[in-house]
């Protein structure tokens, strides 16, 4: 099935369309969106949510980028979007909690700092990567996640983010240098 | 080389991407330094986690999933290009069809039910004769007053 015939079998509703869409894409869209949400079950969720505006918008679908190039701008709005969805749901329940605590008396909240010694050690490692990556501007991050999980060229990096290449390679050599900065304080701070 | 260069370049380093020049200057200051030598470990176990990532895989049905999810939202779609037979049309065929049945109902009683037949019959009769009286009355009532006349 070619990508216009993709297009025109979607707009119509045809099961075989749709079918061939989520047969197609749907590993890429739950993969992309789990290296920026980190938990499985979650990137999963999202992506029936990617393709459900996939599916609602493809009329206004323009052919002036490829597809997949379209899909990868949804997955990772959509992303953004729970990310930032939970960093307010966060926020909340520390004040929440902070209020609570205040009422008691005893302070619960304790910044829990992921340490290299307890050795569970791979989610430790995640956490302290995404820690890193989540502290990102969003440019910075969108970058480096579809450079070094998704090991995308800066062209189709360009392309899903619609910047230059040039704007690419310097947004990726800027969030490098900041993770760079980040991880370094952390590892001498908790060494 | 210092300690500030290879804190910067933690990336290059890693993706080979330092000349060998600096490669060889960088792998030397880390054997005279402790600490460098430690956050160069240390960023290297870290970062090791995005190739596991990498082979994280989705589950199984997934797929399936997205299906149901697409299919429900046709059927809401469908659903809502019929307003007109589910709000307008299809009351209107209820009441239709209700009305049919209590005249087919009326008249399945009529005649099946020889009772109500004849009472039927015999208000017909009644109502014929009392149109005769009536008219028969006003006969007279006209006779009298010409007679009268």
């Amino acid at each position: 099935m070619t990508e216009s015939e993709l297009v025109e079998g979607l707009i119509n509703q045809n099961k075989i369309a749709i079918q061939y869409l989520v047969d197609h894409y749907q590993k890429d869209v739950i993969k992309t969106a789990y290296y920026f949400v980190a938990i499985m079950e979650d990137a999963e969720d999202l992506s029936q949510e990617v393709f459900l505006e996939v599916f609602r918008s493809i009329s206004r679908y323009k052919k002036n980028a490829s597809l997949s190039t379209w899909i990868y701008r949804i997955t990772v709005n959509k992303s953004l979007d729970h990310l930032r969805r939970q960093k307010r749901r966060n926020i909340f329940n520390q004040v929440k909690s902070f209020i609570q605590v205040s009422h008691d008396g005893t302070n619960v909240i304790s910044k829990e700092q992921p340490t290299l010694d307890t050795r569970n050690e791979d989610n430790e490692k995640r956490q302290i990567l995404d820690m890193a990556v989540n502290s990102l501007p969003e440019n910075q991050k969108i970058a480096f996640i579809l450079n070094k999980y998704e090991e995308m060229a800066y062209k189709d990096i360009a392309e899903i983010m619609d910047l230059s290449v040039s704007s690419v390679e310097s947004l990726l050599h800027r969030a490098k240098l900041n993770l760079q900065k980040k991880l370094v304080n952390y590892f001498s701070e908790y060494a | 080389m210092d300690c500030l260069f290879i804190r910067r370049n933690l990336f290059s380093y890693q993706e080979h991407k330092l000349s060998d020049k600096d490669t060889k200057e960088f792998e030397a200051h880390l054997l005279s330094c402790a600490e460098c030598s430690r956050i160069v470990s240390e960023f290297r176990s870290v970062t090791s986690v995005i190739d596991l990532r990498k082979d994280a895989e989705p589950n199984p049905f997934a797929g399936t999933r997205i299906i149901q999810r697409l299919e429900s939202e046709m059927e809401s779609n469908k659903e809502k290009r019929e307003p007109v037979f589910i709000r307008i049309l299809q009351p209107l065929a209820v009441a239709a069809l209700l009305v049919i049945a209590v005249l087919i109902g009326y008249s399945i009683v009529k005649q099946g039910n020889p009772e109500i037949s004849a009472i039927i019959n015999h208000q017909q009769d009644i109502q014929a004769i009392q149109s005769d009286l009536n008219i028969l009355d006003f006969i007279d009532e006209d006779e009298t007053f010409f007679a009268n006349k």
